[in-house]
């Protein structure tokens, strides 16, 4: 296959209209993380593979770089889902390769004491660690993921690095799945030269090559199944310019995987009411809180420039230390505007310092709490911070605002909707714990949702069993990130690909 | 910006406009007069999904948001921002479009139920209306979504436009700039 020449994937523009039928082996909704990996272990094993993707096609030569262009091409909503209250982006991709497209690239494998309790806890008795790191192995060789080299960590991770020093806090590098990174720090927007491993050039390019079909501006309304069991699914292929309706999609398969996200995977099922004797779908949902806090350096740092995401902070990892990371990056004025305190001079002031800032998000280990539902004919997405999430907010910001004061910070922007600019080091805690962390309150955002239809062993209280089939249709499984049992505290793409290896290799071995 | 605002906005708009229409009942048709728009309401030519009265309240918002005299940021003025708003609200949600049209109203006649003559947004001085957004900024928490889209949809209409990027010395887009050479799909992986 010639590496630069457009994949043969069938979409909108290239369809025939009409319908179109087809018969597979396994027919997979969705190709991000788990769609993709599902997609070339079952196609390199000789299984006939259909792939549905609501997203489109687009390929890296399209990547702008720009925010506007890329939100509204790769994002669901356009870059514009959010939670019922309006205070949480939940960002997720749609299109080809899916979230992997459009994520900061930053790899970890499970922290070893919430896998232990999916083990203890959820009775996953299967994915022990003994089980899941040869798998997390091959996945991480296979997709260059590596501890980011000095020269893959920016001024603005330097910086972080810096405080936490100072203060004798804990950091290291991350780790990336890159090719010869060229530090553009444009990952979020789609790798425009393929040096991120996304799911877009790798795993659904080698299932292609395997002989799996994939269709893109596809989206899948039906599970068919008979009698108990999957036996396909069907939906529209939709002109994403004009909205109409390009072809009937059916796809008859005795294998049908979902792999749509944690937002859209209980929708369907949902809509189709599906596996919900437990009651279970759609909740459990976590969103995995980020929130950015930024601070005014006097030297110029240009934070924006290289590797998008460098170091991290690990200080408060575990549980009893708080349940929250923080990760050095920062992103280019279209979007860190976000994050000025207040409007008019306020604003004018904060964006012409734009190159002398360095910033930080923070990642909480969240209950939870939420849930996905359909309020009519529209999606619903509850999530509140729990009682017990909000402090670890607060200490998560707390911390930030510490290690870049111990760097050199001048002034610390809170990302709060009232302004709030912390100029002394020893103001940190009156200031947060005067803080109100309710609803509209702080400019959340969620890059990892995850749970609402959560593995177990007890088909009471969840959706899938822990070979990823539901525990109420046969033949149908679940691989995205919504079978996650709990929230994962770090980054879960990798966790995504080696549940979703897992499962296809529970598909294959069973025959 | 929520998807669920009119709920939201039930109890504060019944309770707030309640009393806003007792006044109103009061003084009349003096205070029709008053709630009238000083400027005339109509839609710039090329805006396609933007009433005319948000149309007025967005150019409104404009200056007091981005007041770059005197400094390195590309004014306001030569920045399609109305247009760029416009083109995001054509990708709404039918109904988070009307949600959200019913917000941008209440914003505007809110000034006339709290504390300003009764004197709509779209009619204050610039004192004053930075003062009712002051007050929205910090206000319960219906007044902050509301104010926080209204922010939202302005600074990303603005920030989009490359011209505004110089002025901070953010350089943009560099792969294609750069030559940067792409690498192309990886190759299978041994088995």
């Amino acid at each position: 296959m010639d590496p630069h020449a457009p994949l043969p994937i069938i979409d909108a523009r290239s369809a025939p209209s009409g319908k179109i039928e087809l018969q597979a082996d396994v027919v997979i909704v969705g190709s991000g993380a788990s769609g993709a990996v599902c997609a070339y272990e079952l196609a390199a094993r000789g299984r006939k593979v259909v792939v549905l993707e609501a997203g489109g096609y687009h390929q890296s030569k399209d990547f702008t770089e720009t925010m506007a262009d890329m939100f509204g091409r790769l994002f669901v909503d356009k870059g514009g889902q959010t939670n019922a209250d309006g205070d949480f982006l939940v960002l997720q991709g749609q299109c080809i390769g899916g979230s992997t497209v459009v994520n900061g690239a930053v790899c970890f494998r499970i922290p070893e004491f919430i896998l232990d309790e999916w083990v203890t806890k959820h009775g996953l008795t299967d994915l022990k660690k003994e089980h899941l790191w040869p798998i997390y192995e091959r996945v991480e060789k296979r997709l260059s993921v590596h501890v980011n080299q000095p020269h893959e960590i920016n001024e603005n991770s330097r910086i972080m690095e810096r405080g936490c020093t100072k203060l004798g806090w804990s950091h290291k590098p991350l780790s990336r799945n890159t090719k010869d990174c060229a530090l553009t720090g444009f990952c979020v927007y789609g790798c425009a030269t393929d040096r991120k491993q996304s799911m877009l050039v790798t795993y659904i390019p080698w299932a292609l090559e395997k002989g799996a079909k994939v269709y893109a501006d596809t989206r899948v309304e039906q599970i068919r199944t008979e009698g108990g069991r999957a036996v396909g699914v069907s939906g529209r292929m939709i002109d994403p310019q004009t909205g109409k309706t390009v072809a009937e999609v059916k796809v008859d398969a005795p294998l049908v995987i979902l792999g749509a996200g944690a937002v859209q995977t209980p929708l369907l099922l949902l809509k189709n009411e599906l596996c919900n004797r437990s009651d279970q779908v759609g909740r459990n949902f976590a969103l995995h809180p980020s929130c950015v806090c930024v601070g005014l350096f006097d030297e110029e740092v240009y934070g924006y420039r290289g590797a998008t995401l460098g170091s991290y902070c690990d200080e408060f990892e575990a549980l009893d230390k708080g349940g929250f990371i923080l990760e050095g990056g920062t992103a280019g004025a279209d979007a860190l505007q976000a994050l000025s305190p207040g409007f008019g001079k306020a604003h004018v002031d904060f964006m012409l310092k734009y190159k002398h800032m360095a910033s930080m998000a923070s990642l909480v280990h969240d209950e939870s709490v939420g849930r996905i539902s359909w309020d009519g004919d529209r999606k619903k997405i509850e999530y509140r911070l729990s009682e017990h999430d909000v402090p670890k907010v607060r200490a998560s910001m707390a911390a930030s605002a510490r290690i870049l004061f111990a760097a050199g910070a001048k002034e610390v922007y809170l990302p709060t909707y009232a302004p709030n600019i912390i100029r002394r080091v020893e103001d940190i805690d009156t200031v947060l714990d005067g803080l109100d962390l309710g609803p509209s309150t702080v400019f959340y955002y969620s890059y990892h949702p995850q749970g609402t239809c959560r593995m177990g062993t007890d088909p009471a209280t969840s959706v899938v069993s822990p070979t990823g089939e539901t525990h109420d249709v046969k033949g149908l499984y679940i691989a995205d990130a919504s079978i996650f049992p709990s929230s994962i505290l770090v980054n879960p793409q990798m966790t995504v690909y080696a549940l979703a290896t897992h499962i296809a290799e529970g598909i294959l071995a069973r025959g | 910006m929520s998807e669920d605002i009119a709920k939201k906005l039930g109890p504060f708009t019944r309770r707030r406009f309640l009393i806003g229409a007792i006044g109103l009942g009061v003084v009349g048709t003096g205070a029709a007069i008053a709630l009238r728009p000083k400027v005339e309401l109509t839609v710039p030519a090329g805006i396609v999904h933007l009433t005319a009265f948000e149309c007025a309240l967005f150019t409104k918002l404009i200056p007091l948001f981005l007041p770059t005299e005197g400094t390195a940021l590309v004014p306001p003025a030569d920045v399609p921002i109305l247009k760029n708003i416009d083109e995001i609200f054509g990708t709404l949600h039918p109904k988070l479009r009307d949600d959200l049209g019913k917000g941008l109203q209440l914003f505007d006649y809110g000034a006339v139920v709290v504390g300003f003559n009764l004197t709509r947004f779209i009619n204050l001085e610039p004192d004053a209306a930075r003062t009712y957004c002051e007050k929205w900024q910090s206000g319960g928490a219906v007044q902050r979504a509301i104010f926080s889209a209204l922010r939202q949809f302005l600074y990303v209409s603005y920030w989009r436009d490359p011209r505004t990027w110089k002025a901070v010395e953010y350089d943009g887009p560099i792969s294609t700039k750069n030559n940067l050479p792409r690498l192309g799909i990886t190759p299978l992986p041994e088995a």
